[in-house]
């Protein structure tokens, strides 16, 4: 909302600058989000009549004219403007003139023939983006005065940022309402508009068919009204520092009217409509072309004004071109309504439109306008257009919404806001905003004034309370909070390690959206369809992705274009995986590397990662989360992501908890990367509800001994089955199995390979001997001979 | 006599020359050992006659110790050159960067979440998180948005289809907290939010704080003094000012904006910047979820974290939180 401070203290005048008031506004909760001239400084320039006008010797374009400042000089000017014309008032820059931008006006010879000054357009004084011809000024300006005095130039505008609770200050007369409550100071004028007597009785009829849509609409026809006349300077003015344009005078005092208090209204040319007016819901599939060109199709629960024949406006947001005001249009109907909120809200956005109807419409309007402001119209329509009215025509079929009667407790008053105040006081607060209050024993009852559509509850009128109190007189106080010690989940802080252990392995955080290209889910989760947004910002943010990967290898590929070529990075979030269930969002933790395992530095040469750097990353991961190998396995995978043969679910208590591996080469090449990336991805929700306290375990204070063998066995036999087959016998003194080395090649059969493992045995309650050490190791050797077939490498 | 003597000017001669531990061994042995110079020397003295031997007996050991002495100072002298030419030919050029991982980072907007959590853990408020795909009545309609509230356009949200939506906004959490849990609560929600929005100052995906508190006999009072110190804390800053202004959220009455003053230091004027969002509960979203506001009342604040991630850490551009260039991250570790 944009105030002339101009014309707001043609309201009310309070003895404050404008820094001062803007702020005033700012801390009642009407947001100012800038002060701004109202238009560039200018000087020198004067309304000035033309005398004569002749065509320019040496160019056809221009015209050399005579033009009379008033001040008893004749001054030739050339002008290239089509408009000018003998006796026309114009906005004269004198030789000596500084427009805004500085520009300095001097004379200056045109092919030959001097111009002393220049006329001026709108858009030269800064008083329009862009005009066509020169302005031509109201013939009862004073010749000689000074142009920017003349319209009051020097005014600012103060923007206002209005919550969409606050349509009641949608006009000079709400703010100019707001103002005086804040300041306990009465408005200049309380704004009575003379009702304007019929000349004839022409009518038209009215009938209103949606009465729960609109309980009042009120007409009047006029006649003899002239299309093509213009709004007069002032008018235009007001207008264009509100930030309206100026269209034609009827349609700009429509529009003026609603600047000025508030009521949206409309004008159709009557000679257009077809014998009455219906207010009514549309029918499906009518059609409407709207004022802004656009054609549309209405549906049944949109209200329109409609002729007999059709539609002829989508009520209280746009009108229809068909009955729009032209300049041939010789009588109107004016239409002043009142439009439930709840009919409005919602179906301009509908049809992507915004208009300054709809917008006051969808926050509602006070019902007590609509009267108000067809006389103002009619006043100004007959002072400034001509014309004669014909009898107000008022349709009301039903009551109108009544602001209801609010009890409000003065201990609640002080209660929540915390401290105290008399019921006086109170009283005397709320009156201030135009509330009828009167005192029921400790309760105040409080009668809202009609165009406070927000103040329903008592918190309503407590909010208000404060807004005048003013926020910053009440006091703040922490020691009221005491400190509550309420156990805790351990998850967040379980979290907080892991990361912070990624964090100490060189993995860096990133934060990507969590909606991706559906090409790239696909490729990643091509057993699941994403789940798809309806109104994406763009077809690269359009599906939720199905894997923190998605938005991981994004990342990589951004920093691999920017010469990066080691990269650890990882990501916390959800995953949304779209099942017949419905929707899961499961939070996940999820790394990519790619690159050196250790960042290029001198003497220590790294190496390509692998399966197993990843893994031992996760494996430390799984640690932190209390989780010990013999709980947790790692399964071959049929993840269509990955290598089939450099990936694994991870798996507790035969729950899927992850998966891990190396990005499918069919993938990485789809995308167009070089380089090997390797990923993992945990579920948090099983890994963190599992975190307890580590339980202690004795330690054998007799001494360890390693026995360390190697087996040759088939490349399919895993070291898991190894481990498995050893673990199974039991053996109380096998503390650990270490694996030493895995080595393929020469020497060994192709189809083979040989498995160096450790054996740690420790008893808890003696010393070992060497008998019994053996016969261990051997009874080891003889279990993997018979179960997976090892042989013993001497 | 003279024998002695000069046995004894040899043998401090010949210590002082020794260059090493072994040619020092040599020579106590030649001196000290069994079969060694001054222990023939001691065998020999039954030759002489016997009033000589007490004299000759005393010289002999007192060589015996002079060389004693001075074989374990050449020792001490030896070993302490060997360990200086050791650390000398040890030495290393310390300035050379050390070996192994680097170091990697939290986001910074993790950084300013976990110092958000750990102010108000210190108060009971206990961390809860919602879903990110959201529906209607959770995003909305329980916090006093119903369909057509205008400040649904303010939202820009995205949806799936009529029910389902990304939550614009973590006030949601509240809804599903008070829905499961009895007051007294006290609650802070951080995460992802989503607005159908983006340009260089609005991220399509940001993240938001909210707080509630949910008790008995809350005020406004307690409501800014929470906030105030949260926020001094937040900035290390005892005289931070922070302003209330009036403002609308559906869900809050009164409702408040949270400014603070950045003071310039140039022209000592204060700059107002927006950085939270509060009220206390409004009273439909406690009969939406059940909880009896003639006993409960309670407040609610909200936060945007990117703003208070910029401002701590002077990052001027909203973008590179999510572009996630390795060299802005790097500087967070």
């Amino acid at each position: 909302m944009r105030v002339s401070e101009n014309w707001l203290r043609e309201w009310i005048n309070p003895s404050v600058d404008t820094q001062q008031l803007a702020d005033l506004l700012t801390m009642a909760g009407l947001e100012v989000d800038g002060v701004e001239p109202a238009a560039g400084k200018f000087s020198g320039v004067v309304v000035a009549k033309v005398l004569e006008v002749e065509a320019h010797p040496d160019a056809k374009k221009l015209q050399v004219c005579k033009v009379d400042d008033g001040k008893g000089e004749i001054s030739n000017v050339i002008c290239g403007a089509s408009n000018v014309r003998k006796d026309l008032k114009v906005a004269f820059a004198k030789v000596g003139a500084t427009l805004p931008n500085n520009f300095k006006i001097e004379a200056k010879e045109l092919r030959g023939v001097e111009s002393f000054g220049m006329l001026c357009s709108a858009s030269e004084l800064g008083l329009a983006e862009s005009s066509e011809g020169i302005m031509e000024l109201s013939d009862d300006l004073e010749l000689g005065t000074d142009v920017y005095n003349n319209f009051a130039l020097d005014d600012q505008i103060i923007d206002i940022d209005l919550t969409p609770n606050r349509s009641d200050c949608l006009s000079m007369q709400g703010i100019a309402r707001e103002v005086s409550a804040l300041l306990d100071q009465s408005l200049e004028n309380d704004f009575k508009v003379d009702s304007v007597k019929n000349s004839i009785d022409s009518t038209f009829p009215v009938s209103i068919h949606a009465a729960d849509a609109c309980p009042r609409y009120v007409g009047r026809v006029i006649e003899n009204v002239s299309g093509t006349v213009q709004s007069p300077l002032w008018m235009q003015e007001k207008l264009r520092r509100a930030g309206v344009r100026a269209i034609n005078a009827i349609t700009d005092i429509t529009n003026f009217v609603m600047l000025e208090i508030g009521q949206p209204m409309h004008a159709f040319d009557l000679d257009k409509l077809n014998a009455g007016i219906e207010i009514r819901m549309a029918k499906s599939s009518e059609k409407l072309e709207l004022l802004d060109g656009q054609e549309i199709e209405l549906s049944d629960d949109e209200l329109v004004i409609a002729d007999a024949k059709q539609p002829i406006a989508l009520a209280g947001i746009m009108g229809g071109l068909a009955s729009a005001i032209q300049s041939d249009t010789k009588n109107i109907f004016l239409e002043s309504a009142h439009f439930k909120p709840e009919v409005i809200a919602g179906k301009a956005r509908r049809r992507g439109l915004h208009t300054d109807s709809s917008h006051r419409f969808e926050r509602g309007v006070d019902p007590d306008l609509a009267s108000k402001a067809i006389e103002r119209a009619t006043q100004l329509i007959l002072e400034i257009v001509g014309g004669k009215a014909g009898p107000i025509i008022c349709e009301e079929p039903t009551s109108l919404p009544k602001p209801s009667q609010i009890t409000l407790a003065h201990s609640k008053v002080e209660s929540l806001l915390g401290i105290t105040t008399s019921i006086e006081e109170v009283k005397m607060l709320l009156q201030r905003l135009n509330c009828e209050v009167s005192v029921d024993g400790e309760n105040l009852v409080v009668t809202p004034p009609n165009y406070r559509f927000d103040l329903a509850l008592d918190v309503d009128l407590i909010e208000e309370v404060a807004r005048l109190v003013g926020y910053k007189n009440i006091p703040a106080d922490v020691k009221a909070l005491a400190v509550n010690t309420t156990s805790t989940s351990d998850d967040k802080s379980q979290l907080n390690l892991l990361k912070e252990a990624l964090v100490l392995r060189d993995y860096h955080e990133v934060i990507t959206f969590s909606f991706v290209d559906q090409e790239i889910d696909e490729l990643l989760n091509p057993q699941h369809e994403g789940k798809r947004l309806a109104n994406p910002i763009s077809n690269d943010l359009a599906v939720m992705r199905g894997s923190v990967w998605s938005g991981l290898i994004k990342a990589a590929q951004y920093n691999l274009n920017r010469q990066q070529s080691r990269i650890r990075i990882f990501e916390q979030g959800l995953q949304f995986i779209n099942t017949a269930e419905g929707l899961q969002q499961n939070p996940c933790l999820a790394g990519l590397i790619i690159g050196s395992t250790v960042p290029e530095q001198w003497g220590t040469s790294g190496r390509e990662i692998d399966f197993f750097d990843l893994k031992g990353d996760v494996e430390q991961l799984l640690k932190i989360s209390a989780l010990s190998q013999d709980q947790i396995s790692f399964e071959r995978t049929d993840d269509a992501s990955l290598h089939p043969g450099q990936s694994a679910n991870i798996i507790l208590d035969e729950k899927f908890v992850g998966r891990l591996g190396k990005l499918h080469p069919r993938i990485q090449s789809a995308l167009g990367i070089d380089a090997s990336i390797y990923l993992f991805e945990l579920q948090l929700n099983e890994l963190l509800s599992r975190v307890d306290a580590n339980i202690f375990q004795p330690i054998s204070k007799y001494p360890a001994n390693r026995r360390d063998i190697t087996l040759i066995v088939e490349n399919s036999v895993s070291v898991a089955e190894i481990r498995s087959n050893i673990e199974q016998m039991h053996i109380n003194s096998l503390q650990n199995i270490k694996v030493l080395s895995i080595y393929k090649g020469k020497g060994i059969p192709e189809t083979k390979k040989s498995v160096s493992l450790g054996l740690i045995l420790q008893e808890f309650s003696r010393t070992l001997t060497d008998k019994e050490l053996e016969q261990t190791v051997l009874s080891i050797i003889s279990q993997l001979k018979n179960k997976v077939g090892a042989e013993i490498r001497s | 006599m003279s024998d002695l003597n000069s046995l004894e000017n040899n043998a401090m001669d010949e210590i002082q020359a020794a260059v090493d531990m072994q040619a020092l061994e040599s020579l106590r042995v030649q001196y000290l050992g069994k079969k060694g110079v001054l222990t023939e020397q001691l065998k020999s003295l039954g030759k002489l006659p016997k009033e000589e031997r007490p004299e000759a007996g005393q010289k002999i050991n007192q060589i015996k110790v002079v060389i004693q002495e001075a074989l374990e100072e050449r020792k001490g002298y030896l070993q302490e050159a060997s360990i200086n030419e050791q650390l000398k030919s040890e030495t290393i050029d310390i300035t050379l960067p050390g070996r192994g991982q680097e170091l990697g980072s939290l986001h910074p907007i993790t950084l300013t979440l976990n110092r958000i959590q750990n102010y108000f853990k210190q108060f009971g408020f206990v961390i809860e998180e919602g879903p990110e795909v959201e529906d209607e009545f959770h995003n909305f309609e329980a916090l006093n948005i119903p369909k057509h509230h205008p400040a649904r356009a303010m939202h820009d949200t995205f949806y799936f289809d009529d029910k389902l939506l990304l939550r614009t906004h973590t006030s949601s959490v509240q809804i599903h907290v008070m829905q499961e849990q009895e007051p007294p609560i006290r609650i802070i929600a951080p995460g992802r939010v989503y607005r159908c929005d983006s340009d260089p100052t609005h991220s399509p995906m940001f993240h938001q704080v909210e707080g509630l508190l949910v008790d008995q006999g809350v005020s406004f009072v307690d409501l800014k003094g929470i906030v105030i110190d949260f926020l001094q804390s937040f900035f290390e800053d005892d005289d931070l000012q922070v302003r209330f202004r009036p403002s609308y959220f559906p869900f809050t009455e009164p409702s408040a904006e949270i400014d603070i003053g950045m003071v310039d230091k140039k022209t000592n004027s204060v700059k107002w910047l927006e950085v939270m969002g509060c009220g206390m509960v409004h009273p439909n979203v406690f009969d939406s979820v059940g909880i009896d506001t003639a006993k409960y009342n309670g407040y609610a604040f909200g936060m945007g974290v990117e703003r208070l991630a910029m401002l701590r850490h002077q990052v001027s551009d909203l973008r590179l939180f999510f572009e996630n260039d390795l060299r802005f991250l790097e500087q967070f570790t």
